[in-house]
């Protein structure tokens, strides 16, 4: 699942046409737009209000593994470095309010430039800090709630700048426009997120861990007999390369009334899986 | 679907590197990187939950500026010497190659290379420490690839150069360089030193397939120790780690007998042995990220923090090479090292 946030409505409406996403009336989050492979957060203007959207956003989220997260945005950009309506990708955020620095894996191929972004807690005009390309005020906090769910390699900032800094008032049509003329490489670099290789290695199947929760139930094991078991298992299928259900299956129909019973069925199952 | 960008796609520069010659001079070998400024090296290296095989797919470069120690006390799982005094310096921290044994994996949170471009504060310190050896009668032992393949990255920063040069003015040390490396331009335009020794790592043609990723194939180790020989320079010979694959004793018997057929046993500076081995706390590090190799599924025994094979087979290993690399080696005069 990709997960992309944006601050507006406007920076939303043109992902949301493009993914043919379908706005969810279920939850408890009132912005959330979504289909099979993709969700959108709007999460409103500013730090605090993206600590609160996504803090409740991951509250409520029960598979946190499979899942990349996307920033896109619009940013006031540097006059002399930044071009209005170019899209970057952002290799460092740095919060104004404390300093800190935080650098996001970038690790998926573009044909996009490459910015620093500099989140400030309130709009500026003509900001004075000339390190940076581009001024926002959304991507610390939202890196802030995140990353502490997420590995840094499942993590993209996305920026189109729409101004210089200079105070000049942007429509909502505008924005909407803006996001608009760079759908076509939002939406390739949102494709490319669903690689493999970014998600967490899992060595057991569905139907692995699901024999390996009945063999637990049944067979009454303790968390550390069930942790050991899953060990074996692990090692079972790389070194052999077979599958284990077919072992752990005939160990789902047994009845066990009493610890050494467990026990003993334990110490069987883990000698079969070493042997 | 790979939809990757490709190794050193960007270099990260620590604020203080930037006034470093060497700075400007790795710059310049990689023209096309993004530069990113960044103020302390671990801002980086240390994030938590990175993923060490990922980003071993695109290695980013970092630039910074070590601060001491300089140089580490060697430990019994390097077995480099016999010397008294047996140091490792890290001018360069991570690998190109990616060895399915290697520790590293264990050792650092990422797979980006950090390029340390203060050498003269590494030489300072290695002036320091001779000068405070205890045994002052034996030559010092410093090993400066022992995180790293420093020779596989020569042809971008010419790190073993500097330390070859350093060592021709310190009679006092014995420089090692370890290296599974194929590329030996840097060693074909100086005179070999009497106290450096190159160390080839060595795996038969079938681990090198199957856990020795991105590094030359045996044949052109080969080929690089028949040169650096021809040369004039001292060459160990790393036969570390043996791994026990099914059929262990056929695969490195024939490797021992066709490595000789090639390399007289007398040219060999000394050969070092050692069975698979790593760190308790390493190991389980790698563990943790499921990874493919089959060493980390295998059940080992515990000494010294170290997990290792189950002692009569470790036994058994070593005395298997020993006695096959006899037949090689030079008579009692102590050329094979490790356990």
């Amino acid at each position: 699942m990709v997960v992309i946030t944006t601050a507006l409505p406007s920076e939303a409406r043109p992902i949301i046409r493009s993914l043919s996403l379908e706005q969810d009336h279920k939850g408890s989050l009132p912005k959330l737009y979504g289909n099979d492979e993709y969700t959108l957060l709007i999460t409103g203007v500013g730090g605090v209000s993206v600590e609160k959207a996504l803090g409740r956003f991951f509250k409520h989220l029960s598979e946190r593994k499979r899942l990349f997260f996307v920033n896109v945005g619009i940013a006031g950009g540097e006059q002399k470095r930044a071009n209005i309506g170019e899209m970057y990708v952002i290799n460092k955020i740095v919060e104004a309010a404390t300093g800190k620095t935080y650098l996001p894996d970038i690790l998926l191929r573009h044909s996009l430039q490459e910015a620093a972004l500099l989140t400030v807690e309130k709009a500026v005009t003509h900001p004075s800090n000339k390190d940076f390309h581009l001024v926002d005020m959304e991507a610390a906090s939202v890196w802030k709630v995140a990353s502490q769910f997420l590995p840094p390699h499942r993590m993209l900032f996305l920026k189109i700048v729409s101004d210089y800094c200079d105070g000049t008032p942007i429509s909502a049509k505008q924005i909407q426009e803006l996001v608009q003329e760079n759908i076509i490489a939002l939406l390739t670099l949102l494709r490319s997120c669903h690689q493999e290789c970014f998600y967490d290695r899992e060595i057991l199947a569905p139907e692995d861990r699901d024999i390996l929760t009945e063999c637990r139930r049944v067979l009454r094991l303790t968390d550390t007999q069930y942790l050991r078991l899953t060990n074996l298992a692990e090692g079972y299928k790389v070194i052999r390369n077979k599958d284990i259900v077919s072992i752990l299956k005939p160990y789902c129909t047994r009845t066990v009334t009493h610890k050494r019973e467990r026990n003993r069925f334990f110490q069987t199952l883990c000698e079969q899986l070493t042997t | 679907m790979n939809n990757l960008l490709p190794n050193f796609s960007h270099v990260y520069i620590e604020n203080r590197a930037r006034s470093f010659p060497l700075t400007e001079t790795i710059l310049n070998r990689f023209p096309h990187a993004i530069r990113v400024d960044i103020r302390h090296y671990k801002e980086l290296f240390n994030r938590p939950r990175q993923d060490y095989q990922l980003q071993k797919r695109c290695i980013k470069l970092i630039l910074a500026v070590k601060q001491p120690p300089f140089l580490y006390p060697l430990t019994d799982v390097h077995q480099s010497s016999r010397n008294h005094s047996q140091y490792y310096t890290t001018p360069l921290l991570n690998c190109l190659y990616n060895c399915e044994y290697c520790f590293l994996q264990g050792l650092y949170p990422s797979a980006n290379m950090v390029a340390f471009v203060n050498q003269a504060a590494f030489f300072q310190a290695t002036d320091h420490a001779i000068n405070k050896l205890s045994y002052q009668k034996e030559p010092m032992w410093l090993s400066v690839a022992y995180q790293t393949d420093l020779l596989a990255f020569e042809s971008l920063i010419p790190f073993s150069q500097a330390w070859i040069e350093y060592a021709t003015t310190r009679p006092e040390i014995i420089l090692e360089i370890r290296t599974k490396s194929a590329f030996l331009a840097p060693l074909k335009t100086v005179s070999p030193p009497e106290n450096v020794v190159l160390a080839w790592s060595l795996s038969p043609q079938e681990i090198v397939d199957q856990m020795e990723h991105r590094t030359p194939a045996l044949e052109k180790r080969l080929q690089a120790v028949q040169t650096a020989l021809h040369l004039g320079w001292k060459v160990r010979l790393c036969i570390d780690p043996i791994i026990t694959i099914p059929r262990w004793k056929t695969v490195y018997g024939s490797f021992i007998d066709s490595l000789f057929k090639r390399i007289s046993g007398e040219d060999i500076y000394d050969v070092v042995l050692g069975v698979f081995r790593m760190n308790r706390e390493f190991f389980h590090r790698i563990r943790k990220q499921k990874p493919k190799s089959p060493l980390y599924y295998y059940r080992y025994t515990e000494q010294n923090q170290l997990l290792t094979l189950p002692e009569p087979l470790r036994e058994e290993v070593i005395q298997f090479l020993k006695e096959r690399l006899k037949t090689y080696l030079r008579e009692g005069e102590g050329q094979l090292l490790g356990c």
